[in-house]
Parts: structure tokens; C-alpha cells; sequence
């Protein structure tokens, strides 16, 4: 394992170089599950990976990012929580008694927010994450093996590798059953309506906890050597019922994501390679040389940006601050993928949206390995110009 | 999508403007539709914020909700929704005779498919609750329904409306709760992508920019979310920090002070209308965009369809009925997912034989073939006595590609009543095939074809493998006769006291 974890801290090294003097921003699971909804993309693989602060970037090329969550969004997303957390997850034991008919441990809860934790392994030379990190182990390690029964772990710091560069994750819980097996815990502000939760929310929901569930399963590992059955593959998810705040648990299996999304972590290496290939000169370096001017100018970033390969889909708008440089560039190529990928595919090899045009309308020969394609094509052009005019005439 | 869809948006975004995806219009436009946008506070899945709605462009009108983390704000803004949705659906009710349909339905049009999932959610947080008049079994049960503050008689009645229109809409071509961007992408391709045809403002700006700027350039501009607010329900949450945080802190604080209430009031209104009247704007023009396109053939038969619907449910209502069950039974749901499937099948057929446009997909799919005819033998009768059918024989000449044998059934595009089996297949000069049918039916009685009914040499024709009337569903047991596999008859559904009193917060 040293082996590996050098080659770890090595493109560690080498990314933070590509982040320059800024203060990295940490990996969460929302930016994994996100960053798997398009995984052929390099630019968010490298800056991610890297630690690129992607929003003050896409603000610094000219294309300031959208986003943003409304301040009612995230206070009521806090009061659930709060309500879930509160007296030592009371509420939470109650439902997974209740509802779930867990079997839980008396008076089991760890607090692994407890800024104590944090406080006591500063003095170790270790950041807080890594501190709570290393508690999470011990105490998850406690639990297993029967020396410690703690039932709800609040706040638990687990760790995963992206594409060789470690990451610190945060699930809301993880519970362990007694004599049992160890679940992960998310609490969620969307409601759950006469047992039905909206479906987009859902899906982001368990995909985040599935994430978790890796990095819990691949933590275990590490510390008990290999028990992978040791964690559920379960999730719980708490949710406010109908239209209250009142919160109810709800278990849904994330096997088939977890599933997933382990194929493409394991997949999802070549950061290396992405920093290799990256020019000498090329740097994200959103720091100020300290008398308040940039270091890199807006045009030095666009040009470090475009020497890495993006895949643009018109839903990165939905997911990713930089969309609007990567959309502008599409539009500069005439790229077919800024019509859909439901256009793009009907064009197959067929590179911008000005060649497909002419080779529809005859003006160029298609290629012997374009030739099926455009040849459909064709017959659909004609199809629409003859109904079109059809209906001109009668008119 | 389809490649015709793919080959309208090259063009789109080669022109700079949408281009037609059909040639006439598919959904019915009511003479009097009403126009509801509805915000709704982030973070919650049915928290009312605002609405604009109403019949008139010029007026339109305006509910806002102060205090929209407090209950009683909440149904407040549900009775003010009743006491303008009412009169509306019984301003057509008045026409309704007999057996009959009534003469016209009403029609409800919002943003996009968020707006449509919020109305079915203000339905649901509504249709159950009981009002405060005494006529419960118990005098605990009545005394707490009165406690039950600001629960104006309209709101269980206009619950059961929104939840009666939502569900209505998922129907494939009903027309009476419609989203403004669903009737323009089925009408029009843009030269963006379809997610981003998602956002209304965008959409309208390709098919209809302002003078002087091309589709694509006023869809650009509309990137801007304080000149292009989005079209709700939710609201921009840059608009939420910066405005609409500090106006509800506002009228948090005046609570209590008349003056300052009032004051405050005004000034949420004024923040929210901001972000409305760009969005009224533009449904309105989506609504006069659909008029201004001749109406497909079947839109008047599913629009009866609409009508007789709204008599029925309104019948119900009137009648003091049961609001509908939080979720259906197996065979409710059974019959329900059956009516769906039938449906989709119908308007996909009758969008084809009404539109040369829609049936082109289907040329191009090897399911439908258009040329010319060749040869004719129109008076051809088979058997022999008192069996002597009709059965003409025609020759098309199509360069369609075709993907049909001898035996296979086809039926004429313009006469659906005709059908037409292939007899043979002939290759012929030109990248054509020469198709050979004989034709059954839709000729009248005698053993001459009626006039015009056997298509002629030289007529321009249509056949189609698409049925237009569909298979008839499987039937569905009795609701008292549901097997035990599907948890046998369910119990009946009566809405309890905790269902009137749910929270809402």
C-alpha cells in the first residue's frame, strides 16, 4: 500500500502545483455523483481532482456561473436537519426503532462533529478532517468488533480515493444494528408525499448516499482487512412526510449505484495523464500575487482551460459552474453537442453542425463510414421539405 | 427525437429561428383560456408564494402569500385561488344541458410541467380539508374542526379541482390543464437543445424575438435571470437573497402595524410582480403563437372528450363527493395506466392522419409510404353471386423506403375507413418501387365505388400501417372483485379527521 499512497501524495503534488496558491476546495459526494453524470469529462475530472475553485474560474474567463441556492432552500434544509439531530438523534433512533424495527444499541451516539476531536489532533499536526477521519475508523473499528456499542455515528469523516487523489467525505449518519451490519444515513428537505418522494431528488439522493456507502465499505476494509458484508446495502433516507416537518425514514436499496459508481471511480483514473498533458505554462492559479493583481490573467486561464478536453451536454448547465465557458466554446466550433445529445446522435462522425448541414443538403460527399447516416438523413430532409411544401400549396 | 426533429433544429439553428415541427396545431386553444402562474417559497414542496393568473391579458391578477412559512397565510391565498378559479369553471357549467357536453370547458395554462407537479401538490394540501361548519358525527370532532382557523368553504372544493386538472393532464392529448412550453416544443424546434427549450423564456425568444433580433439572439439575451426572471414555480435565488429575503424579514416585522403592513405588503407585491409579468407575458404569447396555427382535424372530438369530463367531475363536486383517495387502488390504477396507454396510441395516430408533417416520421420509419398513382381499377369485383365484393386495385408508385410484404394491411391516410392490403411489391426505374393494393371499405354500399373514393391516376396518396383506432383494452375486474395478488378489494376510501388536519408548515 505505501507504493500507492506515494503515487497518491506524488499527483497530489503535481495537481496542487495546477491549483497554484489558492486554497483548495475539498470533494464532496454531491460533486462525485455529479462529476459520474458526465464522466468523460477532463476539464471537471482535472479541476475537480485538483481542487479548482470552478466558480470563482468561470467568473474570472467572463462566464459567471448561475448557480446558486436560495437562502430559504438551505435554512430549510438546516431546521430539518436540526429537528433529525437534535437531543442525540433522538428522532432518528425513534424512527428506525419504530418504523424500520432496527435494533439498536442503548445510548450509543458519537458525535463526530464534536469540534473537541478536532481540537485535541490539531496538536498531531493533522487538519480536522483528517483528525475526525481518524476517529470515525476507531470508533466504526469499536462497533464492529463488539469492544464499543455505539449505535448512530453523527457526522462521520469518511475518506476515498478519486482517480488517485484522496478525498474526505461527510454522510449525515451511518448507524450500526446490534450484532449487525453498519447503514449510511441521509437527511434530506425534499418530502416524502403519501409514500412517494420526487423522483429527480430521489435518485441524486441515493446516488450521493451510494458514494458514501463505497467509502464506508472501502474504510472497513482498511481497518478489519476484508469484510465488505459488513455494511448494508441499504440506505436510509429521512425525509419530511406529506407536507409537514415531521420526518419520516424511508429504505431504499443502492446497490445497483453503488454498484455503478465503484465500475467508474475505479474507471475514472487518468487525472495523471490529464496533468501530464497539460502545456508547462498551463495553470489554474486563481490566487493574487499579494498587492491585490492576479496572477493569471483571464486570458492565460481560457487558454489553460481550452488545452484541456471538455465534453459539453447542454444539462451541464444544471450541474457544472464552468457550463457557460464550455457552451461558448461549443458555440465557436458549431458543435452538434449544443443541440442535444439526441441531435448529436443522429449525426453520427459527423464533427459540426455546418458540415452536417451541407452534407444533407448534397453539397459534400459523405464519407464511406458516414455514408448510412447521412444517407437517412437525407431521406428525412426530403421527407420534411416535401410535407412542408405540400401543405404551402394547399395553403 | 426524431431525425426529422434533428434535420427542423440543423435548420433552426442555421436560420436563427425555430422551425415548424408540424403543420397544423394538435391541441385544442379554449376561446377563453385562463393563464395561472404560480411561485412557490424554495425549499418546500407546496408553499404558495405568489400566483398571477386570470382571463385577461391586460388585467391580469394578483394573490401573494406575506407570510408564507405560516399556516393560516397559506390557506388564506388557497381561498383566495378558490374565490377566482370558482366562478370561472361555473361560468361554464351554466351552459351545460342534458346529456349533452357543456358548449365549452374551461382551460388552464401555466409555464412548464413544475408549474403542472405544484398545482397537483396544491391540490393534495387541500382537497382534504374540511371547513368549519358542524356536520361531523361528534361534538369533539366539530369543535375541532371549527378550530381549524381560515379554512374558507372554496378550499377542499378548488383542492379537488387542481387535483381533478393535474391528473387530467397527464392524459395524452387533453387540453384542459396545458404547459406553455410543452404546446410550443411540440410545435416548434429551436436551435438550442431540448433542455434548455425547458426554460420558457429562451423558447418564446426563438419562436418569437422582438423586432430586430434574430431568434437566436434574443434566446441569448435571455440567459440574463433578472431581465428573464425564470418561469417558476420556483423563483431565482439570486432574486430570493437579494429581494425577496428581506421583503418577507419586511412584513415579518410590521406584523401588528396596520400602516407598516400595509407598506410592507406593497412592497413584496411590487418585487414579486417583477418577476411575474415577464412570465405572463410570455404565456400569453404562446397561447396567441398556438391560435394563430389552423387546428388538426381530431382536436375538436378530444376536446368534446375534455368537456364531457368537466361535466362529469363537476356533477360530482355538486354533488358533494368524496375528494379523491391519496393514492389509487390496484384496479383504479390498473385502468388508469390502460386509459393512458390507449390515449397515447390514439393521439399518435390521429396526430399523423391529421398532420403530413407527423406522418413523414412514419414514412421515414417504413410504416407509412406516399406517392402517386399509376394505374387504377376501380369498378374490380371478386367472388362470385350474391358474394361478389368490391375490391378495386391500385398501383403507387412511392420512393419511400418501405418495409412490407404481400398480405400486409395497410389503411388509406385520407379516408381512414379504407383499408388497403398489398398484393404486390415491383421494383421500378428511379429508386422507386411500384406498390400494388387492393382496397376494402370506406366506398359506400353499392357495387360501384361512391364517387371520389377510389383514388384516380395521378392522385397524390397516403397509406399507413398506424391504426387510428386503436385495440381495445384489456377489461378490469370489479373494485370488489380485485384478486388477492393485487391485495384483493381494497377498503374503502374515506377521508378521516387527520387527513382534514394534516399540517401544512
Amino acid at each position: 500500500m505505501t507504493t500507492g499512497q506515494e503515487q497518491e501524495s506524488g499527483s497530489a503534488g503535481r495537481l496542487a502545483a495546477v491549483r497554484g496558491a489558492a486554497a483548495p476546495q475539498g470533494f464532496s459526494a454531491r460533486k462525485i455523483a455529479a462529476l459520474l453524470d458526465n464522466p468523460e469529462c477532463g476539464r471537471r475530472k482535472l479541476l475537480d481532482a485538483a481542487g479548482v475553485d470552478k466558480r470563482v474560474l468561470a467568473d474570472r474567463v467572463g462566464y459567471p456561473s448561475l448557480f446558486g441556492q436560495s437562502p430559504f432552500a438551505i435554512a430549510r434544509a438546516a431546521a430539518f436537519a436540526e429537528i433529525v439531530r437534535r437531543d442525540g438523534f433522538a428522532e432518528l433512533i425513534r424512527l428506525l426503532r419504530d418504523t424500520l424495527n432496527f435494533s439498536l444499541a442503548e445510548a450509543g451516539v458519537a458525535d463526530l462533529a464534536d469540534p473537541a476531536i478536532a481540537a485535541a489532533a490539531t496538536a498531531d499536526g493533522l487538519s480536522a478532517q483528517e483528525a475526525r477521519h481518524r476517529e470515525t475508523v476507531a470508533l466504526l473499528r469499536d462497533a464492529a468488533l463488539g469492544t464499543q456499542p455505539i449505535a448512530v455515528f453523527g457526522s462521520p469523516v469518511l475518506a476515498l480515493s478519486i482517480g488517485g487523489v484522496p478525498a474526505y467525505l461527510e454522510p449525515d449518519a451511518i448507524v450500526h444494528r446490534e450484532g449487525g451490519r453498519f447503514t449510511v444515513v441521509g437527511i434530506k428537505a425534499f418530502p416524502v408525499i403519501d409514500g412517494q418522494a420526487p423522483a429527480a431528488s430521489l435518485t441524486a439522493a441515493v446516488k450521493q448516499q451510494a458514494v458514501y456507502q463505497i467509502a464506508l465499505r472501502r474504510n472497513l476494509a482498511d481497518a478489519l482487512g476484508d469484510d465488505a458484508d459488513s455494511v448494508a446495502d441499504e440506505v436510509v433516507l429521512v425525509c419530511p412526510e406529506n407536507y409537514s416537518n415531521r420526518p419520516i425514514a424511508v429504505i431504499h436499496n443502492a446497490k445497483q449505484q453503488a454498484d455503478a459508481i465503484a465500475l467508474l471511480l475505479d474507471r475514472l483514473g487518468g487525472v495523471d495523464r490529464l496533468v501530464a498533458d497539460l502545456p508547462a505554462a498551463a495553470d489554474f492559479d486563481l490566487s493574487d500575487d499579494g498587492a491585490g493583481a492576479a496572477r493569471r490573467s483571464p486570458g492565460e486561464l481560457a487558454t489553460a482551460l481550452e488545452s484541456v478536453g471538455a465534453r459539453y451536454l447542454p444539462t451541464c448547465r444544471a450541474n457544472c459552474d464552468l457550463a457557460g465557458f464550455c457552451r461558448g466554446e461549443a458555440e465557436r466550433a458549431g458543435s452538434p453537442a449544443l443541440l442535444g445529445p439526441d441531435v448529436r446522435d443522429a449525426l453520427p462522425g459527423i464533427m459540426s453542425i455546418d458540415d452536417a448541414l451541407t452534407l444533407i443538403n448534397d453539397e459534400t460527399d459523405p464519407s464511406p463510414d458516414q455514408a448510412e447516416a447521412v444517407a437517412h438523413l437525407r431521406r428525412a430532409a426530403r421527407l420534411r421539405r416535401e410535407s412542408l411544401s405540400r401543405t404551402e400549396g394547399v395553403a | 427525437m426524431s431525425t426529422l426533429q434533428a434535420i427542423a433544429r440543423l435548420q433552426a439553428y442555421e436560420s436563427g429561428y425555430a422551425q415548424p415541427i408540424t403543420t397544423v396545431r394538435h391541441a385544442h386553444i379554449a376561446d377563453r383560456p385562463m393563464v395561472f402562474i404560480p411561485l412557490q417559497l424554495a425549499g418546500q414542496a407546496a408553499a404558495p408564494l405568489a400566483a398571477m393568473l386570470g382571463e385577461n391579458r391586460r388585467r391580469p391578477q394578483m394573490l401573494i402569500v406575506e407570510r408564507p412559512r405560516i399556516r393560516r397565510y397559506r390557506f388564506k391565498f388557497a381561498a383566495d385561488l378558490a374565490a377566482v378559479l370558482l366562478p370561472y369553471f361555473e361560468s361554464f357549467t351554466e351552459q351545460s344541458f342534458g346529456d349533452e357536453p357543456p358548449a365549452d370547458a374551461p382551460q388552464i395554462v401555466v409555464p412548464n410541467q413544475g408549474a403542472i407537479a405544484f398545482t397537483a401538490h396544491l391540490g393534495r394540501s387541500t382537497r382534504f380539508r374540511r371547513i368549519g361548519v358542524p356536520n361531523s358525527r361528534s361534538a369533539a370532532a366539530d369543535a375541532r374542526a371549527a378550530a381549524i382557523a381560515g379554512v374558507a368553504p372554496g378550499v377542499p372544493v378548488v383542492g379537488q379541482w387542481l387535483t381533478w386538472l393535474a391528473d387530467r393532464a397527464r392524459l395524452p392529448g387533453s387540453s384542459v390543464l396545458l404547459a406553455a412550453t410543452d404546446l410550443l416544443r411540440a410545435h416548434w424546434a429551436t436551435g438550442q437543445s431540448g433542455y434548455e427549450d425547458g426554460q420558457l423564456a429562451a423558447l418564446h425568444a426563438w419562436i418569437d424575438p422582438p423586432r430586430g433580433l434574430t431568434g437566436a439572439e434574443a434566446a441569448h439575451r435571455t440567459a440574463d435571470p433578472i431581465l428573464f426572471p425564470p418561469a417558476g414555480p420556483g423563483t431565482d435565488p439570486g432574486f430570493d437573497e437579494r429581494e425577496l429575503a428581506p421583503a418577507l424579514e419586511a412584513c415579518e416585522a410590521a406584523h401588528g402595524d396596520p400602516a407598516a403592513e400595509q407598506a410592507a405588503r406593497k412592497a413584496l407585491e411590487d418585487a414579486l410582480r417583477s418577476q411575474l409579468e415577464p412570465v405572463w407575458d410570455q404565456v400569453w404569447g404562446a397561447v396567441a403563437l398556438l391560435r394563430g396555427l389552423e387546428p388538426a382535424a381530431h382536436t375538436v372530438k378530444r376536446w368534446e372528450a375534455d368537456r364531457r369530463a368537466f361535466a362529469e367531475f363537476d356533477t360530482r363536486v355538486r354533488a358533494g363527493g368524496l375528494p379523491q383517495p391519496r393514492r389509487d387502488s390496484a384496479v383504479s390504477s390498473g385502468r388508469r395506466l390502460g386509459q393512458y396507454e390507449r390515449e397515447l396510441d390514439r393521439f399518435e395516430a390521429q396526430r399523423a392522419y391529421d398532420d403530413p408533417l407527423v406522418m413523414a416520421e412514419y414514412r421515414l420509419a417504413g410504416e407509412a409510404f406516399a406517392g402517386v398513382v399509376e394505374e387504377a381499377e376501380p369498378d374490380r369485383l371478386i367472388g362470385e353471386g350474391r358474394s361478389r365484393k368490391l375490391r378495386p386495385l391500385i398501383s403507387v408508385r412511392t420512393s419511400d423506403e418501405l418495409w412490407a410484404e404481400p398480405g400486409d394491411r395497410f389503411h388509406n391516410a385520407a379516408n381512414p375507413r379504407q383499408s388497403a392490403t398489398v398484393v404486390r411489391i415491383e421494383s421500378v426505374p428511379g429508386a422507386a418501387v411500384l406498390v400494388t393494393v387492393e382496397l376494402t371499405g370506406g366506398m359506400g354500399r353499392g357495387r360501384k365505388a361512391a364517387k371520389g373514393t377510389v383514388p384516380q391516376p395521378g392522385d397524390a396518396v397516403c397509406f399507413t400501417s398506424l391504426a387510428l383506432e386503436g385495440v381495445p383494452g384489456a377489461a378490469f375486474p370489479e373494485p370488489h372483485e380485485t384478486p388477492w395478488t393485487h391485495g384483493g378489494p381494497p377498503a374503502g376510501h374515506a377521508p378521516t379527521e387527520a387527513d382534514a388536519e394534516e399540517d401544512w408548515d
